[in-house]
């Protein structure tokens, strides 16, 4: 079994940056539920395992306090430690067991064959933010709510998404007690696979990013990431300076770009470390899984909100940060790294259905806004979107099909 | 006792806004005064920015630190503008200290800064509060918008 340490905040010592020793330092607003304050062992594991995964030496210590200063992001580091908000990581823990709880009756139901992977998923990953943000309140009456609406919008039974719920709960008891799963139990021996693998990846990248900073702005991997060499990172980050795709006035910080390349190779080392026992198909299900969980805190934040705009579809209200990448390349970034590093079927490790979605119409929007777009979405854009959406882009008409992944593409 | 000379700034400096433009985005290059990093340090003045090509972009600099000065009814006690630097010297509203504004392109790092610091007349360095006040009176948000706008100016 995994462990890491707890330890209150006044027993930091004077040690500052990284000294063999990650610090991961969780703080709660006063307006935080119970329910944000029940995954500390979760985050703990979590955390624990992607540091391990980065350097096996290394110890991981926990922290958890009251936030004195309260960051509006879900983190942020200096050399004494890494931040982050409890409030912000138990959402991403709850969302990460919608998803992967949905995802586990598509592999079961279809004996783990790679036709799951064909399987457009009905519960998105706005559906999984929404129900995952409705939990956090002790009222039940705002999770019906929610749950009303998801079944009503994705022809879901009430009894299917009763059934999810109640694997999303199990896989909550057995991580927050460690206890063991029944191997008997296909089901959430499956969602407790792809709930672990979906949100070390999305840790992975999220404390690479803030573990840049804590290491006094140097990256733990030397080594050069795949999607610098692949040439992608400078045409993505390219879209952002004059002459690009986006509008330049949120303007690149070479600080906060270094930190998110420390992220996709942290993100880079877990993906080509995690294997989940012999099926291949288990495997990309998680890193599928990862690319949908990532998109809430990368598109929206964890503390963010989702409009209905004219066509009455739930879009994301973008979170942009100043300094960064815009959100659609960062979000392009990350299902570039898991597209690279999954070995069986690239294919559909990428931004399919309903991120794909979304992301078409943060682009569509951009372009739209800046006059000086070069209007040109670069092949590396397009290779991380299924194949009929560059088709649409040229004309054909937009339908489901467009967002959907091909195995075979 | 640490005085500073309005003719020479020799107190203590207490920097407001500090920007590096940089084109490569693993120059060694980066602003001095830019904090280990974190979103939460993105609400200081400091930052370094990727840009597409250095321009040589002294002549709208200029300008924006003109404008600035004109908006707080300032009059510069020193100002030296050259092809490739710019550097002005003003009072505050109460005397109480200068403001110096730079602008330097350094062909030899390939980058290009532009700075706003104080140096407060007792010689010593400004609080936080104080600075604070600096910020909302002299209204450096929208300096330091316009700054690093005015660094990366479009030639044509």
């Amino acid at each position: 079994m995994r462990s890491f340490i707890v330890l209150l905040f006044c027993l930091i010592s004077p040690i500052t940056s990284f000294a063999g020793e990650w610090r991961l330092a969780l703080c709660h607003g006063q307006e935080a539920t119970k329910d944000d304050l029940k995954y500390r062992n979760a985050i703990g594991l979590s955390a624990s395992s992607v540091f391990s995964a980065i350097d096996p030496k290394a110890v991981t210590t926990m922290k958890v306090r009251q936030c004195v200063q309260e960051p509006d992001l879900a983190c942020y580091a200096d050399d004494t430690a890494i931040y982050c908000r409890e409030e912000s990581f138990s959402q991403l823990i709850r969302i990460a067991a919608w998803l992967a709880a949905e995802r586990a009756f598509i592999f079961v139901s279809r004996e783990g064959s790679p036709a799951t992977l064909g399987v457009a998923p009905s519960l998105t990953w706005t559906d999984a933010y929404l129900l995952a943000d409705a939990d956090r309140y002790p009222d039940a009456g705002k999770l019906n709510r929610v749950a009303n609406q998801v079944t009503e919008q994705r022809g879901l039974s009430a009894d299917s998404l009763n059934a999810i719920y109640s694997l999303y709960l199990d896989i909550h008891r057995h991580i927050n007690n460690n206890t063991e799963v029944d191997p008997d139990n296909a089901y959430l021996n499956v969602a407790i696979a792809v709930y672990r693998a979906s949100l070390e990846y999305a840790f992975a990248f999220l404390l690479g990013h803030e573990a840049y900073h804590f290491n006094n702005n140097r990256c733990h991997i030397q080594s050069a990431s795949i999607i610098k060499s692949k040439g992608i990172w400078s045409v993505i980050r390219g879209l952002q300076l004059k002459g690009g795709l986006y509008d330049t006035s949120n303007r690149l910080d070479t600080v906060e770009l270094k930190a998110d390349h420390c992220g996709y190779k942290w993100l880079q080392t877990v993906s080509e470390k995690t294997e989940l026992g012999a099926n291949k198909v288990l495997n990309t299900l998680a890193r599928k899984a990862a690319i949908d969980l990532l998109a809430s805190p990368l598109l929206i934040g964890l503390k963010g909100r989702l409009e209905k705009n004219i066509h009455s579809n739930v879009v994301p209200a973008v979170k942009v940060l100043p300094g960064y990448l815009y959100p659609q390349s960062r979000l392009a970034l990350v299902s570039a790294t898991l597209r690279l590093t999954e070995p069986k079927s690239p294919h559909v490790v990428k931004l399919c259905n309903e991120v794909s979605k979304a992301m078409v119409s943060i682009i569509q929007d951009a372009v739209t806004h800046y006059p000086d777009s070069s209007g040109i979405v670069p092949d590396e854009v397009l290779a991380e979107l299924p194949a009929g959406v560059e088709k649409s882009w040229n004309g054909a008409p937009w339908s489901e099909k467009s967002h959907v992944c091909e195995i075979g593409e | 006792m640490n005085t500073v000379s309005a003719n020479t700034a020799q107190g203590t400096k207490t920097p407001l806004i500090g920007i590096t433009a940089v084109t490569d985005e693993e120059s060694s290059v980066v602003e001095p005064e830019a904090a280990p990093g974190g979103a939460l340090e993105m609400s200081r003045f400091f930052a370094t920015h990727l840009v597409a090509n250095l321009v040589k972009c002294g002549n709208s600099v200029e300008s924006v630190f003109g404008d600035w000065l004109k908006t707080h009814g300032l009059i510069p006690l020193k100002k030296t503008t050259m092809p490739d630097r710019y550097f002005m010297r003003v009072w505050d509203h109460d005397k109480r200290g200068v403001f110096e504004g730079r602008y330097q392109i350094n062909n030899k790092t390939q980058s290009i800064r532009v700075s706003l610091d104080f140096y407060d007349i007792s010689g010593k360095k400004l609080v936080i509060q104080d600075v604070n006040k600096v910020l909302s009176t002299y209204k450096l948000a929208d300096l330091w918008e316009s700054l690093a706008e005015a660094i990366e100016c479009d030639p044509s």
